[in-house]
């Protein structure tokens, strides 16, 4: 049932877009504390933090047919909770907190602004990295382990010194034996159309 | 810009209608501004958070329901197979082919919510049923279940007769325990939150105000979250051997007839104390005791298949016969009678609602070949094919 800790983002997208629930679980276990602890340092506020991490997934479910991240996984949950902080700012009792800030920009730091959007995208990959490096080690440790866990294939090959076709037929491989004792129920599967 | 500027621009960002321009000005704007003097965020209310939200997401798309896992490779290389309609699955190591044989002249429901309040003066109320609001009064004691279908026991104070024994002395005790067939869940005085499945009991004190401490006692599988509280540990005792929170929610297993006690952090930290030993556990790691044994070992576990049956079905996962009769037994209230020659190399892989009758479950083990099953009155008879 772990397994899916091997999967790349890639791959975890791919089953995810497929409908499977444990991938969408496992995509949210990796990124949870990331999200958190860049929306608690945006919104300075537990309640809302919570809020908009849960609405950065709920749309990643809800929008699972229309998302196109499989290269980027990262980024679109980056873009996706700067997106959410951001129009939920423009509530009148959250805007207070930002208005100071935001007009002094508009008046005297329009030098930072930054036109083209993949470069913005870049710069809040960064800034959110920068901030788990700011983390006491512990607390990163923690986060290190749930985010990195998982090994590609690539990995393990390398890990256990062989090349990664190997262990990509030993996954096949192991794959097809089942097939084959299985004999009747995959006659059911295919007759319900679900393999 | 004045405000009402700022507010129309941030209200275009939102609908998506501003221009490119606008958007570079509040993204970078957004990289730019930075919160000086952040409260602090410790790591038990982070991990505490992403526990809530992950149960709420769980919750909305009804994930965990009905597990829908495709084939995954493990290291004995087991697959998931999909049988039939209702959305079963169940998959096992050594599959022949069969058919469904599973007779049964009765069948057996499923258990529902049902629970025994002991309190201090021996007094017991027998609670069942789903009916919101007060569901028991009786002078200033009043137990109330919520829109979620959590106990609550509250005295209402004010309805105390002054100088009344009740509010002097030590820590009053209740118990909460539930039947073979039953489960109930309470909020104690402090808002911790204990589940109980079938046959187990939390007993604990009627308000924490008396103590440095807030420490209950369980038998049988309890889940528990608890209300954080730093200048009052929470602390759990069971057979033999004292949990205690640090903000936390977790699980218990610690049924007479296991072998082994469970104890499995699902967010937030534990410190386990038995005898000389203790271990400090992080979320998804597992604490196996033995009665009689000081030693603690802890090891990683699924947190979802611990907590299976908290969200209303059961999970097995490699899981041998008789530890899935085990709890059948318990939550369908039922005997079972095994065949002389058992072969109990058998392991099980599979998710159903544990809110059908236990036909549908027995069913679903009988499709992989080796057992039978024969209802009789409240008895489960296991046969060979």
């Amino acid at each position: 049932m772990t397994t899916l800790k091997h999967f790349s983002d890639s791959e975890l997208v791919d089953l995810f877009k497929s409908g499977d629930q444990a991938a969408y679980v496992e995509i949210y276990d990796r990124y949870t504390l990331t999200l958190f602890n860049h929306a608690y340092n945006k919104t300075r506020n537990r309640e809302e933090a919570k809020d908009v991490v849960q609405e950065v997934f709920t749309t990643l479910w809800a929008k699972r047919d229309q998302i196109n991240c499989h290269s980027n996984l990262s980024g679109y949950l980056y873009t996706s909770l700067r997106n959410n902080i951001l129009n939920r700012i423009a509530r009148q009792s959250i805007l207070e907190k930002y208005t100071t800030s935001l007009i002094q920009f508009i008046q005297t730091e329009t030098s930072q602004i930054i036109t083209d959007h993949l470069v913005r995208e870049h710069e809040l990959a960064m800034l959110i990295e920068k901030e788990i490096a700011a983390l006491p080690p512990k607390m990163r440790q923690v986060f290190e382990l749930s985010r990195k866990q998982h090994l590609s294939h690539k990995q393990i090959a390398a890990q256990l010194d062989i090349s990664e076709q190997t262990v990509s037929k030993h996954v096949t491989n192991a794959l097809k034996t089942l097939r084959v004792r299985l004999g009747f129920f995959i006659y059911l599967l295919i007759l319900f159309q679900l393999l | 810009m004045n405000d009402r500027e700022l507010k129309d621009l941030l209200l275009k960002y939102g609908n998506n209608t501003a221009t490119e321009d606008e958007k570079s000005l509040l993204e970078s704007w957004y990289l730019h501004h930075q919160e000086s003097e952040l409260p602090d965020y410790t790591l038990d209310e982070r991990l505490q958070d992403a526990a809530a939200v992950r149960e709420n997401l769980k919750r909305q798309f009804r994930i965990g329901r009905l597990i829908s896992l495709p084939l995954r490779i493990s290291a004995a290389a087991c697959v998931l197979i999909l049988l039939g309609l209702g959305g079963f699955y169940l998959v096992r190591n050594n599959v022949t082919k069969n058919e469904l044989t599973a007779t049964t002249h009765h069948d057996i429901p499923p258990g529902q919510n049902k629970a025994v309040l002991a309190l201090a003066n021996g007094q017991k109320i027998y609670i069942t049923g789903i009916k919101k609001g007060i569901i028991y009064r009786q002078g200033a004691l009043q137990v109330t279940r919520n829109n979620n279908g959590v106990l609550a026991y509250t005295i209402n104070k004010s309805l105390i007769a002054p100088g009344n024994a009740d509010n002097q002395g030590p820590a009053k005790y209740n118990t909460l325990s539930t039947p073979r067939g039953g489960q109930s869940s309470i909020t104690l005085a402090d808002g911790t939150v204990a589940y109980l499945d079938a046959q187990s009991s939390v007993r604990f004190p009627v308000d924490f105000s008396k103590s440095k401490e807030r420490r209950v006692e369980v038998t049988g599988q309890v889940y528990f979250d608890v209300r954080h509280n730093a200048s009052k540990p929470f602390r759990v005792d069971v057979k033999g051997q004292t949990i205690e929170d640090i903000g936390t929610v977790f699980n218990i297993n610690a049924y007479d007839d296991e072998p082994v006690i469970k104890t499995t952090l699902i967010s937030g930290g534990i410190k386990i104390t038995r005898g000389n030993s203790t271990a400090t556990l992080r979320p998804g790691q597992q604490a196996i005791t033995v009665a009689d044994k000081t030693n603690i070992r802890v090891k990683e576990t699924d947190t979802e298949e611990v907590t299976a049956w908290k969200n209303g079905y059961f999970l097995f996962n490699n899981e041998k016969l008789e530890s899935i009769m085990r709890k059948i037994s318990r939550w369908y209230d039922v005997d079972i009678v095994y065949p002389q020659d058992q072969n109990t190399n058998v392991e099980y892989w599979g998710s159903i609602t544990r809110y059908d009758n236990v036909s549908k479950v027995l069913k679903m083990l009988e499709i992989t070949g080796d057992v039978k099953f024969r209802i009789e009155g409240k008895k489960i008879f296991i046969e060979k094919k």
